[in-house]
């Protein structure tokens, strides 16, 4: 592969306002929240709420930053075969490289380009994080989401009601913990509940207003989960699986790592796209129907199980949502790699099966 | 291609060559070249003439193989010129600068010889040397937007020749050339001709080419016209062109009375102007000529 010809085309699909642009958006997007917990007293009735500033910050970085580095990588990754088309094929394609060659070391670029802008979130984002705040996740040591149990579909209490659930067999840490995700429902006498969760001994109470998580202390090797609705209105169980179980987490850099591989192969999809189509269309209209078929993409695989492996798709939400919440992203799934792999391959052959000629049929000079 | 060729004696051959641009969308067509023979032995040096919009361009890239003629076919070197063994042993200049602007001069050309095969010592050596031909050195690291329009040309003509072609398709190189690029390209096709490469020059300007074209081939219209030597060409045989060094001033009224007595009418006469170069060389310019804008 051609360094040079990679060099360039990494510095095209990443250029100084694109870099300059994501940087300051998410420094914007991060600087914009509070800057430290604050512990803020609701009402006598209600337990405190803290709010975790700090992963909030990072969290809507990387959104905001995401949100910008998408719409430049789509952008600038199809201007790259438009400009070999314009003029610049005079000399490509008279140099000896052959065309499949070329067209590797652009998209190569082109990538990694991508990729570049999701370092730059990485390092601004994660420096909001984990370490400049003071909300409860952040107390304790680092948790990844270790299984998740539970119907797959969203129940109610009612008052006295409860629910159990088996864990499975699995040796966990004393660090680990165990939630459920619970919110008030209609069809009893008030509008908030209370709950009470029970894990191998330990107890834990809450008053419930809005969505919220009752957290316990994991049972050590599987065991039994009981909530039981013990105020006086109607507690809803979110599905699907609402029982989740974290375990303490070794991820480098507070998971902004692990969340940065997912916006790298996001964004590195886009670009393979928009390369692809930018050799077959003008760079507008390939980058704006690169963003309409990952959005597309994204609608149409809501509801599967596949959500998972588009990148940029439900599992790059929830890693965001796990910053925000102070913990750390679960690793990148191999079917979310392979896609992106699927989208680098589908760009390069788009590209090179464009490549019959340097010149496009209605350009003339 | 749109028939299998013979094997060819010439080092570029084209048989019935034709290209058509379609519109927009597809409606609208417009003939650039029409059935165009043209055959080139190894060693000539051939300038393509005619006036803007005529083809020329057109044809040199689909003798480079850029681009990829409607009818007939192209052979260089014997083979068709998208033949990565041909494209290894030919050099296209462009017209334009079609070059990345934001490199600078040194690394483009590190990025074609790269792309060409060319070892890495062997590269920094003659980009090195290259640019000192053609008067960049100086100018290397400035990135190429920068440039003014000669040193575009002079830096296209660079990366031309810089791995030795066997065969050299130029699209207006002289284009912008101040009189000592006039120089340069002067003795950068003298030394191409000096190693046997085969050379292709197009202009709409043929006074740029005479001296250092054996043949010319006029192209008008998307049509080959004529093709000859310069003299075929341009020369006019009614009229007689006489060029004398020393000649006093009553040597020179007693010629143009000679002229008359024979009968024939004397054109003009007079001094003939000094190339610019000559100049060049006997006053030091003020500014740098060859630095960046």
């Amino acid at each position: 592969m051609n360094l040079a010809l990679l060099r360039l085309s990494a510095r095209r699909a990443a250029p100084t306002v694109a870099l300059l642009g994501v940087a300051a958006i998410t420094l914007l997007a991060a600087a914009g929240q509070p800057g430290r917990a604050e512990i803020v007293e609701v009402s006598p009735r209600f337990e405190e709420v803290i709010v975790s500033a700090g992963e909030l910050a990072a969290s809507t970085a990387w959104i905001a930053g995401l949100v910008v580095a998408s719409a430049f990588t789509v952008l600038f990754a199809a201007r790259i075969p438009d400009r070999w088309f314009q003029h610049e094929g005079d000399w490509l394609g008279t140099s000896g490289a052959s065309r499949s060659s070329i067209v590797r070391a652009g998209l190569a670029g082109t990538v990694a380009g991508a990729a570049a802008l999701s370092v730059i979130i990485g390092l601004i984002a994660g420096s909001w994080g984990r370490a400049g705040s003071a909300g409860p996740a952040s107390e304790g040591p680092l948790l990844e989401l270790a299984m998740l149990a539970g119907p797959s579909r969203s129940f109610v209490l009612m008052p006295g009601e409860r629910f159990e659930q088996a864990l499975p067999e699995r040796t966990l840490p004393p660090e680990a913990r165990v939630r459920v995700r619970v919110a008030p429902a209609l069809g009893a006498e008030g509008p908030t509940t209370e709950a009470l969760i029970e894990s191998a001994g330990q107890t834990s109470e809450l008053k419930v207003a809005r969505q919220a998580w009752l957290e316990v202390q994991a049972p050590s090797s599987g065991g039994l989960i009981a909530v039981t609705n013990i105020g006086s209105g109607a507690l809803a169980l979110m599905g699907p699986d609402p029982v989740e179980v974290w375990r303490p987490s070794s991820a480098l850099g507070n998971g902004h790592l692990r969340l940065g591989v997912q916006a790298a192969l996001h964004l590195a999809f886009l670009a393979a796209l928009a390369f692809g189509l930018g050799a077959w269309m003008g760079p507008g209209i390939a980058a704006c129907l690169s963003l309409a078929l990952w959005l597309g993409a994204r609608m149409a695989l809501a509801s599967t199980g596949a959500a998972d492996a588009l990148p940029g798709g439900a599992a790059l939400g929830a890693a965001i949502d796990a910053i925000a919440e102070g913990r750390s992203p679960q690793l990148v799934r191999p079917a979310l790699a392979l896609t992106a792999a699927g989208a680098v391959l589908a760009g390069f052959a788009l590209a090179r099966t464009s490549l019959g000629t340097w010149r496009r049929e209605s350009r003339s000079s | 291609m749109t028939s299998p060729a013979p094997p060819s004696q010439f080092a570029v051959e084209a048989r019935g060559l034709g290209r058509v641009f379609r519109g927009g969308l597809g409606w609208r067509r417009r003939t650039a070249l029409c059935g165009v023979d043209l055959t080139i032995r190894g060693g000539e040096t051939l300038g393509i003439v005619g006036p803007n919009g005529s083809g020329k361009s057109t044809l040199l890239r689909l003798l480079s193989g850029v681009d990829r003629p409607s009818t007939g076919w192209v052979e260089v070197l014997g083979h068709p010129p998208t033949a990565r063994a041909v494209r290894r042993r030919l050099a296209f200049l462009p017209d334009g600068s079609p070059f990345p602007p934001e490199l600078s001069a040194r690394r483009v050309l590190d990025l074609i010889a790269s792309l060409g095969g060319m070892a890495r010592p062997e590269r920094r050596l003659r980009i090195g040397e290259m640019l000192e031909r053609v008067g960049l050195s100086g100018a290397g690291e400035a990135p190429i937007r920068t440039y003014s329009r000669g040193m575009h040309r002079r830096f296209g003509l660079a990366q031309a020749f810089l791995h030795d072609p066997e065969v050299v398709l130029l699209d207006e190189p002289t284009a912008g050339l101040d009189a000592p690029g006039f120089a340069v390209l002067a003795d950068l096709l003298g030394a191409a001709r000096g190693r046997g490469a085969t050379v292709v020059l197009a202009s709409h300007v043929a006074s740029d080419l005479i001296e250092h074209c054996g043949r010319l081939a006029l192209l008008v219209g998307g049509e080959v016209q004529r093709v000859g030597t310069p003299d075929e060409l341009l020369g006019d045989p009614e009229v007689l062109q006489l060029r004398i060094r020393g000649l006093s001033e009553e040597g020179a009224s007693a010629l143009e009375q000679q002229v008359e007595r024979s009968g024939a009418e004397l054109l003009e006469s007079g001094p003939t102007h000094r190339p610019l170069q000559e100049l060049y060389k006997t006053r030091e310019p003020r500014g740098g000529g060859s630095g960046p804008r």
